[in-house]
């Protein structure tokens, strides 16, 4: 870990070592994870019982129950899969603002998160986005792709517009396995991001937006006259900034956020707005456990 | 004066240029700083929501704003500096009409001319000390004026009566006197065209009044003998008035008659003045509640209309006696020398070489008189004396040529040079040929004989003998005049009014000018005579004493305060601050950039 754009230390790195991805669904990875699943199988958690049948496994007879009832009586058990994990990280110019940047602190986040789902054998796939995605990691698998994803998202460059609908619709086309689709992103999308979740709540995925924002777009600190250029589409206007239309960005912002958080709750999916200010390590150790995304 | 002085153009210049330099730093306005945000999103969205108003119109309407309240500011500051208006600061001028119809009696007895006194008086009270003030009337009594302190125009004003006159106006030289403020006080009946910066303080207040508005004595048309006076009233009264009209002279006795003159409108009479002797005729009007009693009294002149008795003394003259017969209104008389009695019975003698040892008790024409103590004494006799100058002035040589006056012998007086006799008609020597004396009898003296010279045949004669008759009965020549200063084309006369009073009078050269202060008949005399002055103040535009231009005063009052204009500095510095104001508003609304 030496990339100066994606810098974890050691001791980070074991705490993340502790920590997990929690979904609240019931897993459908078709391998070996952590994660429960639908399936019944050689799991270490005790679901149901059924009649033996020939050619089950007899070492999950119940042989107390054949000595009282003189039946073969077969123990189920919950299989364990993997998780897959779709990590989408927004790459668009409107990402490269701040100190740090939007983009670096996204694609720490977005390694951090990573890095906890490769730990634990979870498929994680990484897909850079702005109009459309951009670039794809594939899904990978064990603590040995670290390198390989973070080499990835070492290579990332901001640039382009954001549409998250355009980059699902493309994303999901193909078939994916229904998993956890987090996205970090400042969702400053002119389509808007309800059409865009719409496509992956009709996949069932479950989703944690993770809305980065940086100080400058909660607060910004603007003349009294300045031409506001749009760094996206180039865009300018105008404007005379008071106390009176800087209190009213303020609650514009605020409520902007507050629609992604609500929508986001309101379909039982998870939601953290993530500073550029607030210390990372504090941001994965406390926030995300405490907003149920990790344990 | 104080401060920079610009003339109106370079003032014009001035505020163009700061409007220009005002318009020029908006368009030198730096452009709004550029910055790079990750999206307009929410921008666009909180601009949407706050109702942003078009940054050009709100650039423009910051832009005119600015542009008004440094016009407000430039204007304000340079018409204080303006040359003619910088002086006036703290200056007044006060005009007083008074001409005559503001000598008008109003309902509490006092004039037009002292109420407008007493509101010139409250104006000059409420002026600081330090003030100065221009005090001038409409008919120029006050000669030369100028701005003096309150307390001086006080003292003019208490000075200034009613002129006689019925042409005033506000003199130029005042009307564009550098004053702050510009009072006229006048009823607006003759002083109609005010300056326009004038502040009209009206002391009109609406009267009754007939006048006489017009008074000619005239012969009737075909008969000399007889004479008529035409009368024309007019009333300005708002009702029917019921009047009084007199005519009185000498020598017979007054005319009286009740006349009816409907509102606003005019009656006239004629009365038939054949019996008067001659002389001044009066006619004055009676009527109850009268506001102006100048135009009440109006005086014509009745010529004399009688026959002169005219007795010539002579043995034989036919020519003579033809010329006299054909005089109008000579009866004559022929009586022979050795027959003469001076019974006083005669208007005018002429002695045919002959002279009476006493002098006569009426005026004479002498031809080649004799002796006689009361005469010059006769020089020696001249043989075809030639005419060398004659005094054409003279009444009696009026109308004449004498070049071609040829005389066979004469015998000219010695005339002393203190005596009253001069001559009229003279040799190149100096010998008079024809003398004059304008002594208490007049006489005109003839040195030769009409049998010794061509004169009887003369087409001048009868113009001669005229002229002799109208000087030694002395119908004097008469002009009409109006009420006021009169100018009379005689060099040096005596102004004698009806009652005897002698007026005073301007002598100016080739002229005579006096103050008729009063309608009347006024003589003057002069040098070569006497002339009749008929002064009349027989005018419809003074009658028309409510044809005002002004509504009425409110009475004893003065205008209120508000109906004077607003001091133009104050209303646009106002102007400036209030703008200042509403730009400061709009600025914080976000109207204006």
């Amino acid at each position: 870990m030496t990339s100066p754009s994606v810098p974890f230390d050691e001791a980070f790195l074991r705490q993340l070592e502790h920590l997990a991805i929690v979904s609240r669904r019931p897993a459908a990875g078709h391998l070996r994870g952590s994660h429960r699943s639908r399936r019944t199988g050689t799991g270490m958690i005790f679901t149901d019982y059924r009649p033996y049948s020939a050619g089950d496994d007899t070492r999950n007879l119940d042989w107390g129950t054949y000595l009282r009832l003189d039946r073969l009586v077969l123990r189920l058990f919950e299989e364990e899969a993997d998780l897959p994990i779709y990590i989408f990280l927004d790459t668009s110019r409107s990402m490269d603002f701040g100190a740090p940047t939007k983009f670096d602190f996204a694609r720490r986040l977005a390694a951090a998160l990573a890095y906890v789902g490769l730990i634990n054998h979870d498929r994680v796939s990484v897909t850079a986005f702005s109009d459309c995605v951009v670039q794809e990691m594939p899904a990978r698998r064990g603590r040995n792709q670290i390198w390989r994803m973070l080499h990835f998202l070492e290579r990332l460059r901001p640039q382009g517009r954001t549409s998250l609908q355009a980059t699902f619709q493309g994303y999901f086309s193909a078939r994916r396995t229904r998993g956890m689709v987090m996205v970090v992103s400042d969702f400053l999308d002119r389509s808007g991001f309800e059409s865009a979740f719409q496509v992956i709540r009709q996949l069932r995925h479950e989703v944690f937006a993770l809305h980065v924002v940086g100080p400058q777009e909660s607060d910004p600190q603007l003349g009294e006259e300045v031409v506001l250029v749009d760094a996206e589409d180039g865009g300018a206007a105008q404007v005379r900034i008071g106390a009176e239309l800087r209190e009213a960005y303020r609650q514009a912002f605020a409520r902007y956020s507050t629609e992604i958080e609500v929508f986001c709750r309101g379909h039982g999916w998870g939601y953290l707005r993530a500073s550029t200010t607030a210390p990372f390590e504090q941001l994965m150790l406390r926030a995300l456990r405490e907003e149920g995304l990790i344990r | 004066m104080s401060g920079f002085e610009v003339s109106p153009l370079a003032a014009g210049g001035i505020v163009l240029g700061l409007l220009m330099a005002v318009a020029m730093l908006y368009l030198l306005h730096p452009p709004a700083r550029r910055v790079l945000v990750p999206s307009n999103l929410i921008w666009e969205r909180v601009l949407r929501a706050a109702h942003r108003v078009d940054d050009r119109l709100r650039w423009w309407v910051s832009l005119l704003l600015a542009l008004a309240i440094a016009g407000c500011l430039a204007a304000a500051f340079l018409h204080l500096r303006l040359p003619g208006a910088a002086p006036s600061e703290g200056r007044e001028v006060v005009v007083v009409d008074d001409s005559l119809t503001m000598a008008t009696r109003t309902a509490d007895g006092s004039t037009r001319f002292e109420h407008a006194r007493a509101r010139a008086r409250e104006l000059l009270g409420a002026m600081p000390a330090g003030a100065q003030v221009m005090l001038a009337d409409t008919m120029r009594a006050i000669a030369t004026p100028c701005f003096d302190t309150p307390r001086a125009a006080l003292e003019t004003l208490a000075g200034l009566e009613v002129v006689r006159g019925t042409d005033p106006a506000v003199p130029d030289l005042v009307a564009s006197a550098p004053a702050e403020k510009f009072h006229v006080l006048t009823d607006g009946v003759l002083l109609r065209n005010l300056p326009r910066r004038a502040m009209a303080v009206s002391v009109y207040e609406p009267v009754e009044n007939v006048g006489i508005t017009a008074f000619r004595v005239r012969a009737v048309p075909g008969d000399s003998g007889r004479y008529e006076a035409f009368v024309e009233v007019s009333s300005d009264s708002g009702a029917s008035k019921e009047i009084e009209l007199t005519l009185s002279g000498a020598g017979a006795p007054r005319v009286t008659r009740r006349l009816l003159v409907p509102a606003g409108s005019a009656v006239n009479r004629e009365f038939d003045v054949s019996s008067f002797v001659g002389g001044p005729l009066r006619a004055a009007l009676t009527a109850l509640g009268d506001g102006f009693v100048l135009d009440d009294v109006a005086y014509g002149y009745l010529p004399t209309h009688r026959a002169l008795r005219v007795t010539l003394v002579s043995d034989s003259n036919p020519y003579l006696e033809k010329s006299l017969v054909t005089q109008p209104r000579v009866r004559l008389t022929v009586v022979p020398p050795q027959r003469f009695v001076d019974r006083g019975d005669a208007d005018l003698y002429v002695f045919d070489r002959f002279a009476p040892r006493q002098p006569p008790s009426a005026p004479a024409l002498l031809v080649r008189p004799g002796r006689a103590n009361w005469l010059p004494a006769a020089g020696g006799e001249l043989v075809e004396p030639q005419v060398a100058r004659w005094d054409a002035g003279h009444p009696v040589l009026e109308n004449l040529s004498l070049r071609d006056l040829y005389i066979e012998k004469a015998q000219p007086p010695r005339l002393d040079a203190t005596g009253e006799a001069r001559a009229l008609v003279a040799t190149g020597t100096g010998e008079p040929l024809v003398a004059a004396s304008d002594g208490a009898r007049r006489w005109v003296m003839l040195s030769f004989s009409l049998a010794q010279s061509n004169f009887g045949l003369h087409a001048g004669f009868p113009v001669f003998l005229n002229n002799v008759l109208q000087w030694t009965t002395d119908d004097s020549p008469m002009v009409d005049a109006k009420l006021g200063a009169i100018e009379l084309p005689l060099e040096r006369a005596r102004i004698i009014a009806m009652d005897g009073t002698e007026l005073a009078v301007q002598a100016i050269p080739g002229a005579t000018r006096f103050e008729a202060g009063e309608p009347g008949v006024y003589t003057a005399i002069h040098a070569r005579g006497r002339m009749r002055v008929v002064v009349n103040l027989t005018d419809p535009r003074v009658t028309r004493l409510n044809h005002s231009v002004l509504p009425p005063a409110p009475a004893g009052t003065l205008p209120p305060t508000s109906a004077r204009p607003p001091d133009p500095n104050l209303v646009l510095l106002t102007l400036a601050v209030a703008l200042l104001l509403l730009e400061w508003i709009t600025y914080n609304r976000r109207v204006t950039v």
